[in-house]
């Protein structure tokens, strides 16, 4: 069971990266402008220059084949150079990865954590009215709303905003999402508390706080699974956020490759993600199997 | 049981993400930042203030580290503090002007023969002195590979200007011209020509520069560090040859949000910040915020395809159906001046005309008589700025109320400079140039110049550029540059629109800024008290 599932994963991630790559590479390639449109701008090399550069980065051949190539250089570990800052793609993309890394580990946990008590106060306190206030303040806006937001409090109380740093994304990213998980966790812990066991529990005279743990270990494996794919967006690059407090991660560093058409770095990007988020899936589905002991019995 | 098993998940799992969570918030907020100022020693009168620093929030980001592939406003601010050219535009009274500049002195020998005279008092930032032959290398690569160089040094049918660069001694060339050219000081102020040391000219022969650590220049900041799409960080350079700039760290924060942007300066993580929005000019005044309102040479127009549109009464009908002091008054709030020239007046030799007043009646009578009835255009517009999208859904009303049907049709930057500049594939197309000289601006018009986007094509245009290039006398330049203007504003291959004001705003305590058109601050005298 644990072995199948580890080969099905590599497969499926295996596929995933050949058809992510490919994929971003045709839409970058078919897209009006290249690398020499963004060096050159408004000017025109001539066309030996031109066929120069083209030749240089490989521009000249068929499509296919530049595909084919790239694929042949994500596997020989050759990502190549930035087009136009000569550093490594792997250098460049591991740089955007630990920042993005570090952003949705924090986010992740945060928000879980900050979920797990307000659900607390709910059920096992009978305080719901600031849980509530909470998440429906939280939902009310989508996170790039919430970064201006957060944003136009510091500039009016004169606050220093730290761009760069990590401090406000993580805080955007932890203030917009707590609404949601926060209604995920609720209605899976209510659905929880109206199962027989807790009925059971509750007859055997347990605490209130143990039951609210009892039915929590009981959500957990499908709440993990929901905030794992949020985590895997975010290492992919939470863009509007990232974009807006200049956060050098990996959303920023697309949007870059994008505008730029730096062709290596895109594609090291859309490699990266693909593993990162096959990666990411499988994790979760071991998790689940280890937290919920009715899918291991089965194997 | 069941409980122990809860908490062997549970407890490992907050144990660890307590652990994780305290490293990060010791690591990003506790520790002391690590490149913070050192507090000066000296206190005395003279050096307070020598040690400050200076963060300025700019919109756009380079798009490259090469002065000579620059080509962004972005590029020129930033690089232009690390490089500098053979000579130096200043601004003088509203007016621009050249001084020599790396140059002691120049002199022409003949028509065709320019002797330079080269400081000899100026360093590299890697303590390399400057010489003859870095000047001769550098003007080299320019004309070789260049974007800008190439449009500046070589003449319409694609020769360099330039067939010979002679050095006499280690501080003195001379330029050997093709052919008498008259703009040639005003083309070497260009940073496109910027001066760097012979062997990284040399090192980066056909392609440009790409790494930081060949960014060199004699410029009076080096740059410390850069972080694509975050920041650069420059710092005073010491061995500078002139004025020591006050100002001895100076951050660029690149931020593309306009949102971003006002924050940074209300919140007081930047000092000065460029690329304002006339909409939140009152916003920054409120707050007790400096706002610079400067003249800028950018102007804004809509390239009219002459292919497409072949008939000069159509191009001006368009010209007329527009109300720019509206557009000027309502869209832009005042903060630009309605174009009654075909380039900023702030250039020697700029002839001012009769503007194309708004006249619906006229334009409609220009537009029948030519036949033009009936027609769609579509408009081309970069999603880079929201000006511009603005901007085009004024034109495209203008232009429905003279019968014009207009579809805009908003591309991404990139590839909007490849429709407009490569494949000219469009009717109409919003831009702004910002030349840096008058004469530079006219060849944009040449036919077959590579920034002629509308494929304007005028032979006696084109007969008078070279005019301008080979006449010595200065009044009988003065007259054939007014003739070539005076063509280019009435056969209208653009819809001339307006000169963008450079908006900055800064806190109250930084003195001494000054701004040049070409949306260039000048830090010379820039204080923070």
């Amino acid at each position: 069971m644990f072995w199948s599932l580890i080969a099905n994963g590599v497969a499926k991630a295996f596929a995933t990266l050949l058809i992510a790559t490919a994929l971003i590479y045709l839409i970058a390639r078919l897209f009006p402008g290249d690398p020499i449109t963004v060096l050159y701008g408004e000017q025109q090399p001539s066309e030996e220059v031109r066929k120069a550069i083209e030749s240089r980065l490989g521009l000249d051949k068929p499509l296919y084949m530049q595909v084919l190539i790239y694929w042949k250089r994500i596997f020989t570990g050759d990502w190549g150079r930035s087009i136009f800052f000569a550093e490594p793609v792997t250098q460049v993309v591991f740089k955007s990865l630990l920042n993005s890394l570090k952003l949705s580990i924090l986010a992740t946990v945060i928000t879980t954590l900050v979920c797990i008590a307000l659900a607390y106060l709910s059920m096992a306190r009978d305080i719901a009215l600031l849980p509530t206030a909470i998440s429906t303040l939280s939902s009310s806006m989508p996170t790039s709303v919430w970064g201006v937001t957060i944003m136009a409090v510091l500039a009016l109380t004169k606050k220093p905003v730290g761009f760069g740093g990590i401090g406000l994304p993580l805080t955007t990213l932890v203030v917009a999402g707590t609404g949601v998980f926060y209604k995920i966790l609720q209605s899976l812990l209510e659905k929880a508390y109206s199962e027989p066991f807790i009925g059971a529990y509750i007859a055997l005279g347990m605490t209130r706080n143990r039951i609210f743990l009892k039915a929590l270990r009981y959500v957990l494996p499908i709440y993990l699974t929901t905030v794992f794919y949020r985590a895997g967006l975010i290492i992919a690059g939470a863009m509007a956020t990232e974009a807006i407090f200049a956060y050098p991660g990996m959303g920023l560093l697309l949007l870059q490759a994008f505008s730029s058409r730096d062709y290596p770095v895109l594609i090291g990007w859309a490699a990266t993600v693909s593993i990162i988020l096959a990666t990411l899936n499988m994790v979760s589905d071991i998790l689940h199997i280890y937290m919920d002991p009715r899918l291991r019995g089965s194997s | 049981m069941e409980m122990r098993k809860t908490f062997k998940v549970i407890v490992p799992l907050v144990v660890v993400a307590i652990l994780l969570l305290s490293i990060f918030l010791v690591y990003e907020y506790l520790l002391p930042p690590r490149a913070t100022q050192t507090p000066a020693t000296a206190s005395t009168q003279e050096l307070q203030g020598t040690s400050a620093s200076l963060t300025i929030a700019i919109p756009t980001d380079l798009s490259t580290i090469d002065i000579q592939f620059a080509q962004g406003v972005a590029d020129f601010e930033v690089l232009g503090k690390v490089y500098e050219s053979l000579f130096r535009i200043v601004l003088d009274n509203g007016r621009l002007s050249y001084v020599p500049w790396l140059v002691k002195s120049y002199k022409q020998i003949n028509e065709t023969a320019w002797l330079f005279v080269i400081r000899d008092n100026v360093y590299f930032h890697n303590g390399k002195r400057l010489d003859a032959w870095d000047v001769k290398a550098s003007l080299e690569r320019s004309m070789r590979i260049s974007p800008i160089g190439r449009m500046l040094l070589r003449d319409s049918s694609g020769n360099p200007i330039i067939s010979r660069i002679a050095v006499l001694n280690s501080t003195a060339v001379v330029l050997v011209l093709a052919k008498p050219f008259t703009p040639l000081i005003e083309n070497l102020a260009h940073l496109a020509t910027a001066i760097m040391p012979r062997d990284i000219a040399e090192k980066y022969w056909s392609g440009p520069i790409n790494s930081t650590a060949d960014v060199i220049g004699t410029g009076p900041f080096k740059l410390v560090s850069y972080e694509k799409g975050s920041k650069a960080i420059l710092s005073r350079f010491d061995r500078y040859w002139g004025n020591a700039p006050r100002i001895s760290r100076l951050t660029y924060l690149i931020l593309p949000s306009s949102s971003a942007r006002i924050a940074s300066i209300l919140s007081g993580s930047a000092d000065v910040v460029v690329g304002v929005s006339p909409d939140d000019v009152a916003r920054l005044k409120s707050s007790g915020l400096v706002v610079y309102n400067a003249t800028g040479v950018r102007l804004v127009l809509v390239a009219i395809n002459c292919k497409r549109v072949p008939d000069p009464r159509v191009r001006q009908a368009m010209n007329y159906a527009v109300d720019r002091e509206a557009i000027a008054k309502n869209l832009l709030k005042g903060f630009a001046v309605v174009a009654n020239s075909v380039v900023s007046p702030v250039f020697p030799n700029v002839y001012t005309f009769k503007a194309y007043e708004y006249n619906v009646s006229k334009a409609v009578e220009l537009l029948r008589e030519a036949g033009f009835t009936n027609k769609t255009l579509r408009l081309l517009v970069s999603t880079r700025s929201p000006k511009d999208v603005q901007l085009a859904q004024a034109i495209q009303q203008y232009l429905v109320a003279v019968g014009i049907n207009v579809v805009i049709e908003q591309v991404e930057h990139t590839a909007f400079l490849k429709r407009v500049f490569t494949d000219h594939d469009f009717d109409l197309a919003i831009y702004g140039p910002s030349p840096s000289s008058l004469y530079y601006a006219l060849t944009y018009w040449r036919t077959n110049a590579s920034l002629n986007g509308p494929l304007y094509s005028n032979p006696v245009y084109d007969r008078l550029l070279d005019e301008i290039a080979s006449e010595l006398n200065e009044s009988r330049r003065a007259l054939l540059y007014r003739e070539a203007q005076q063509i280019l504003w009435s056969d209208a291959p653009a819809i001339w629109l307006y000169f963008e004001n450079i908006i900055v705003a800064t806190k109250p305590n930084v003195k001494g800024l000054q701004i040049l058109p070409f949306q260039m601050l000048v830090l010379d005298n820039t204080t923070v008290e």
